[in-house]
């Protein structure tokens, strides 16, 4: 299991991303396919997985689960996800910053 | 059409059901190796296993995960025990459950313990037989303790395979 101080995955990073406003399944699968032009797919198995994980561990939470209820289960960021998401891309900014020094040698 | 295979391989079942999809069959249920097919288009499905979490072969959250399915737009075909036969149009596009390495190790690991649960379980239950096989004459009992080392066969090697696989996800990490 991915503590804070790990990277994240691309798919738990995509799936915080697209929980930055309520989204239900379907459309996180979407979402990510657009973002990435396909590159990153998820299927269904690794998205429930991946979904049930996130809440098990509070970084995202049930948006809208009314009882009896037709419409589709949406799923939002909290703040303990936002907080690992910005962590997440400290880490990144600083590895693209580091990986610039590439080209100084050149 | 009803057809029989018994086979502890997730992956050749996967392959044996969409084969029979692609010359005009597909499937619509299963219980204990029996297959049901009914006529389509062929090629009109693409089918997907999948073994639920749970525990020993108890599911977990069946009714959330057949409606996390449904609202992706995956046909949940059959259940049995942890065992889940999925299906999506195939003009729909490509359809895999599992598309990155660590949810792929994740179904692997749970697997291989469901099965060595089950292999224990099946320990357990041949031990009355040995002694009437080993001791005694008697044709039946010969042939219960063949069936129970069959079996036994068949476990050993999907855990072992399931072994091969996780080691080679591991790898690719």
């Amino acid at each position: 299991m991915e503590n804070k101080s790990q990277p994240l995955t691309e798919a738990l990073f995509y799936i915080l991303l697209a929980a930055r406003k309520p989204v239900h399944g379907y459309g996180i699968i979407q979402e990510v396919d657009e973002l990435t032009g396909g590159r990153v797919h998820l299927g269904p198995g690794t998205l429930y997985g991946a979904i049930n994980s996130l809440l098990d561990k509070g970084w995202i939470v049930l948006y809208s689960a009314q009882a009896g209820s037709r419409k589709k289960k949406e799923y939002v960021i909290t703040p303990a996800g936002r907080a690992v998401f910005a962590a997440e891309m400290d880490r990144l900014r600083e590895l693209v910053a580091n990986g610039g020094k590439m080209e100084d040698l050149a | 059409m009803i057809k029989f295979k018994l086979t502890f391989d997730k992956d050749a079942e996967q392959d044996w059901v969409n084969s029979l999809c692609q010359e005009g069959w597909a499937m619509t249920g299963f219980i204990a190796g029996f297959f049901t097919f009914t006529p389509c288009q062929p090629g009109e499905y693409i089918y997907q296993t999948d073994l639920l979490p749970g525990t020993g072969l108890r599911a977990e959250n069946f009714a959330s995960y057949t409606e996390f399915m449904e609202e992706a737009g995956v046909e949940v075909v059959q259940r049995w025990f942890r065992w889940v036969f999925l299906r999506k149009r195939a003009e729909d596009g490509p359809f895999e459950v599992y598309t990155d390495v660590d949810s792929q190790l994740q179904m692997y690991r749970r697997m291989r313990q469901m099965f060595l649960w089950v292999l224990a379980l099946e320990c357990l239950c041949s031990m009355g037989i040995w002694p009437g096989a080993i001791m005694y004459d008697s044709v039946f009992n010969r042939c219960v303790a063949a069936i129970f080392v069959m079996i036994v066969i068949a476990l050993v090697r999907v855990i072992w395979r399931c072994t091969k696989i996780i080691q080679e996800l591991e790898r690719q990490k």
